[in-house]
């Protein structure tokens, strides 16, 4: 059906809060509690053993700055990858989506299906299969060798780009999905009509499609934007030394160098900037709510 | 008052969609687009072709990553790693029980967040983005020590607990995306003619945001299958199918991994063609 | 769980074993590991000595009586023979729930520390740490000591590691399986051989190198290079390390920091150069004779993977019975077979021949005099020492 048309009814002033209670009560006990923990090991020093560290809680404010100026490169790099991530994402996804949701008719679901199988297949096997494809001795590199298109390191593997890729590849279906879920309920006569008013094609995605497709352009490009920022696997495999993100750094604060308050505090930092730039974007979107 | 004309509503909706083509436009724009599908399609198939070529792979060593000759052997014996078997079913199991659960608590979020403008609906709102932005590493640790509080082994029940908490903000989003828009009078008219609140939810609104839910549950699925640092700390000594994998991957890459692969990508496929089969047969009828 | 159920040794396997296509290692003769880890000074194993008191309680006291009842081993993958498992499940009767969930070892241990810490039950009566895992557990008071009348073959562990200094007479941690740290190179990559910690650094090989992310196995040989010494490491020899390695990832020369993921790299020639473990190499060769795995001359180190049983044990005397059925000669030989790294018992060679005589003349599983004198193993090291270490070279390979 067209419009959001919403309803006058007088509702139940109490259905919201039963329907929300499950789900918050779920995440109060298995979200918020070991947040805060996180919080407070955040703001804590912490003395004694190396392994089984007592942690004091201390409001040390001075954690935050050192994660930020210890590891301001790794943050910006972190961001700027998810960035182009969630662009490249949104610019492959989008026909796609559009093709599955207007032009496949009764293949809809076979194709969503086929669109959603290669990640049953589990990250790694996926990763070595690419790292198999675009070896350094491959045809698919010496070919871009070949035609100049690599710069100078003449590789494709361990450079920011793979790591990109790598992202771009594993989160692609996140914005796929609720693409297609949003683009699916558009009434194809708004289509036509639309194509009677304006009259090239261009116009008519600006002025109506894209409108009405917001709703999966914006939960797209969180669900993919957010875990790309946070993401440490793909520069793992992928990655050069160059090519660390805050992911990597805080897994490494963590188990190695075991400086648990760091790596808490560079927690809290990531999760800051991500809600920030989300209520951000989410305002710049023109709608009011986020999810 | 009788709900003569709640039927013809609930029929309405239910009815089998007419294909959405789009009449006439621009040909070549057209086949611009197609084309442009078609390659994103190939380029998320790239690896996967690979995976299922390297299933016939015949190494002399214990790694699979040069190729060596063709074989059967290893489609002869795709279980012959039984904790690589026991670890996927652990997975499939986990996967399933845990997107079940949470497509019931972040769908009804989801619904509450939509139909109307309560108070704290944008504290909310913003509540639920924060799971997806914590980082795993910490937050495993976190909930690991969370669970020895309350004195809970490590298994099967924290996995599904733990998978559920990150599975609920995707599920929320999804189906939030779809339902913007959601012609909210369709519930008001069914309501008019009788129908109780609960059966318009089943009957009325429900089916109009299934693909949202399709969506979410294939999206949480996918998760919950691949999750891998959350799941290390709260495992115990459970194996799940990343666990195993990454840590196999070490010592070894079996071709049997990609063998079992390539049977659950075929074994779905045929589902998905026999359910677009059986779909046609009963538009035609 | 279900208990893993394996089926006698797999054709494929014993083909593959008779077909001679892969190198096998040789045992290790003996000598060099023994001057290795002698050093120590007294004072780490005063510190080792008092912590080893504090072993914890068993939670079913078992006195008298054979061993029974089910054995939880917590094991890395792929580190076990076909139907090694189900034979000793018929010889002793006791069921093995055997898991391969240990794979890396400091994401194993801040899994464990907490329910270790609380005395709870992790799950595993029987663990298989690195040594410096090990040492760390011992020192934390996590481990049971294991008792020589429990495990009489405790006798036919080669003499340097029974004597390691690290548990002088192995009192709570049992070797399991050892192994070169070293060099591998892709020969078609290189153009030649790698003999030098030098080669490393050839800006031919610009981009094509990488390191092991571990500070021990990725320092030891570097640190060696320089004239420093893995048995009694300084901070100044392991920053001087640290600082050549910081130096050539400025260069570009180090193309990533590995764990155990450099194989598809160096068997794709992504890398032409990268630091190993010799078990690896042995694998990838049958598939790509262009890899070599060599010592470098100034020197490696090597690693050795330990059997524990932490104090929060269900079954001590299970435990037991396993380590000593896989310290039976024959019994061992199997495990080799299949995982290919050095043995750490003694006089191997008569039982390596019996299965297949390439087995004992592979001078990666039986390696000769000279690559032996060249390997070390690390000292035990104190916390202090640990936290600097690690926090030195992370600095170097978190950027």
């Amino acid at each position: 059906m067209a419009g959001a048309a919403t309803s006058n009814r007088q509702r139940s002033k109490f259905a919201p809060y039963l329907m929300i209670l499950p789900a918050l009560a779920y995440l109060g006990i298995f979200f918020v509690v070991p947040f805060f923990s996180l919080a407070r090991t955040s703001l804590s020093s912490s003395g004694g053993s190396v392994f089984l560290p007592t942690l004091t809680f201390s409001w040390e404010f001075g954690n935050y700055f050192d994660a930020f100026s210890h590891f301001r490169d790794q943050i910006i790099r972190s961001f700027s990858y998810a960035l182009v991530a969630t662009l490249v994402c949104l610019l492959l996804a989008f026909p796609l989506a559009y093709v599955i949701a207007f032009k496949a008719g009764r293949y809809k679901n076979l194709i969503l299906g086929l669109v959603i199988l290669p990640f049953f297949v589990t990250f790694l096997i996926r990763t070595i299969a690419w790292k198999t494809i675009l070896a350094d001795d491959g045809w698919v590199v010496s070919a871009l060798n070949a035609i100049g298109l690599l710069p100078s390191e003449g590789r494709l593997l361990s450079t920011s780009w793979a790591v990109i890729g790598g992202l771009i590849y594993n989160w692609i279906i996140f914005m796929i999905l609720p693409l297609y879920v949003s683009l699916e309920k558009i009434d194809p006569r708004l289509l036509e009509a639309s194509k009677d008013l304006y009259s090239t094609a261009p116009r008519s995605f600006r002025k109506v499609i894209l409108p009405l497709a917001m709703p999966g352009v914006l939960a797209g490009s969180m669900l993919v934007f957010i875990p790309a920022s946070g993401d440490f696997i793909n520069a793992d495999y992928l990655g050069s030394t160059q090519t660390t993100m805050i992911g990597n750094v805080i897994q490494k604060q963590f188990l190695v160098v075991k400086d648990y308050p760091a790596a808490a505090a560079l927690s809290l930092v990531l999760m800051s900037i991500i809600l920030v730039g989300v209520l951000l974007y989410t305002r710049a979107l023109g709608t009011e709510d986020l999810v | 008052m009788t709900s003569q004309g709640l039927p013809a509503v609930i029929e309405a909706v239910e009815a089998p969609r007419t294909p959405k083509t789009v009449k006439g436009g621009r040909k070549w724009g057209d086949l611009l687009l197609r084309i442009a599908a078609g390659l994103v399609l190939l380029y998320l198939f790239v690896p996967i072709f690979v995976i299922i070529l390297f299933s016939f792979n015949h190494p002399a060593g214990k790694f699979n990553y040069s190729w060596q000759g063709f074989t059967l052997d290893n489609w002869a014996h795709p279980f012959k790693y039984p904790a690589l078997t026991e670890a996927l079913k652990l997975s499939l199991n986990v996967a399933a029980v845990s997107t079940a659960i949470a497509l019931v608590l972040g769908t009804l979020v989801a619904i509450a967040l939509v139909r109307q403008r309560f108070r704290g609906s944008t504290a909310v709102d913003t509540f639920l983005v924060l799971p997806l932005t914590a980082p795993e590493v910490v937050m495993g640790a976190a909930l690991l020590t969370l669970f020895l509080d309350f004195n809970w082994a490590a298994g099967y029940t924290t996995i599904v607990v733990a998978h559920i908490a990150f599975e609920i903000s995707f599920i929320a989003m999804t189906v939030r995306a779809r339902m913007r828009g959601f012609d909210w009078t369709l519930e008001d008219a069914s309501m008019d003619l009788g129908a109780s609140p609960t059966r318009t939810f089943f009957k009325v609104t429900l089916p109009l945001i299934v693909p949202g839910i399709v969506a979410a549950a294939m999206l949480s699925f996918a998760l919950s299958l691949d999750d891998f640092i959350i799941t290390y700390f709260v495992s115990g000594s459970t194996v799940t199918y990343p666990l195993y994998v990454n840590a196999a991957v070490k010592a070894a890459v079996p071709p049997q991994i990609n063998v079992l692969a390539t049977a659950i990508l075929v074994i779905s496929l045929i589902l998905l063609a026999a359910g677009t089969l059986y779909r046609r047969k009963r538009i035609d009828v | 769980m279900p208990s893993k159920n394996f089926e006698a040794i797999d054709p494929q396997l014993a083909a593959r074993l008779a077909a001679n296509r892969t190198s096998r290692r040789r045992f290790i003769g003996g000598g060099a590991a023994a001057a290795a880890g002698l050093a120590l000074g007294g004072t780490f194993l005063a510190a080792c000595g008092s912590d080893s008191g504090q072993s914890g309680q068993t939670t079913t006291p078992q006195d008298s009586g054979p061993a029974s009842g089910t054995l939880r081993i917590s094991n890395w993958p792929l580190y076990m023979a076909d139907g090694f498992v189900a034979d000793f499940q018929k010889a002793s009767g006791i069921t093995v729930d055997y898991k391969e969930d240990f794979n890396d070892n400091e994401q194993w241990f801040a899994k464990v520390k907490e329910p270790l810490a609380r005395k709870q039950d992790i799950g595993a009566d029987l663990a298989v740490p690195t040594t410096f895992m090990m040492i760390r557990l011992h020192q934390l008071g996590w481990l049971n000591d294991i008792s020589d009348s429990g495990v009489p073959n405790k006798k036919n562990i080669r003499p340097d590691l029974l004597e390691a200094s690290v548990d002088p007479g192995r009192k709570y941690s049992a070797p399991y399986m050892s192994g070169l740290v070293g060099l591998a190179y892709n020969k078609a990559a290189t153009g030649r051989d790698i003999k030098t910690i030098d080669d490393m650094w050839d800006p031919a090989f610009k981009g094509k190198v990488s390191m092991f992310s571990d500070t021990q196995d990725g320092l030891g040989m570097i640190m060696m290079s320089q004239g420093g010494s893995v048995e009694k490491p300084t901070t100044e020899s392991v920053q001087k390390a640290v600082d050549l390695v910081k130096e050539q990832k400025d260069k570009g020369q180090i193309r990533r920091f590995t764990g155990n993921d450099y194989a598809d790299d160096l068997a794709a020639g992504n890398i032409a150069v990268a630091q190993a473990y010799s078990g690896d190499v042995v694998q990838l060769q049958a598939d790509n004779p262009d890899l070599h795995f060599i010592v470098p001359e100034s020197g490696g180190t090597t690693f050795v993977d330990t059997m524990v049983i932490p104090y929060t044990t269900q079954n001590q005397k299970a435990a037991e019975a396993w380590m000593d059925y896989v310290y039976d000669r024959a019994n061992y030989a199997k495990l080799i077979a299949f995982v290919q790294y050095v043995p750490v018992l003694s006089d191997m060679t008569d039982e390596l021949n019996k299965i297949d005589p390439d087995l004992a003349s592979n001078p990666l599983v039986n390696p000769p005099k000279e690559t032996l004198d060249k390997v070390k193993g690390w000292a035990a090291l104190d916390d202090q020492q640990t936290q600097e270490f690690n926090t030195a070279y992370a600095a170097v390979t978190g950027d």
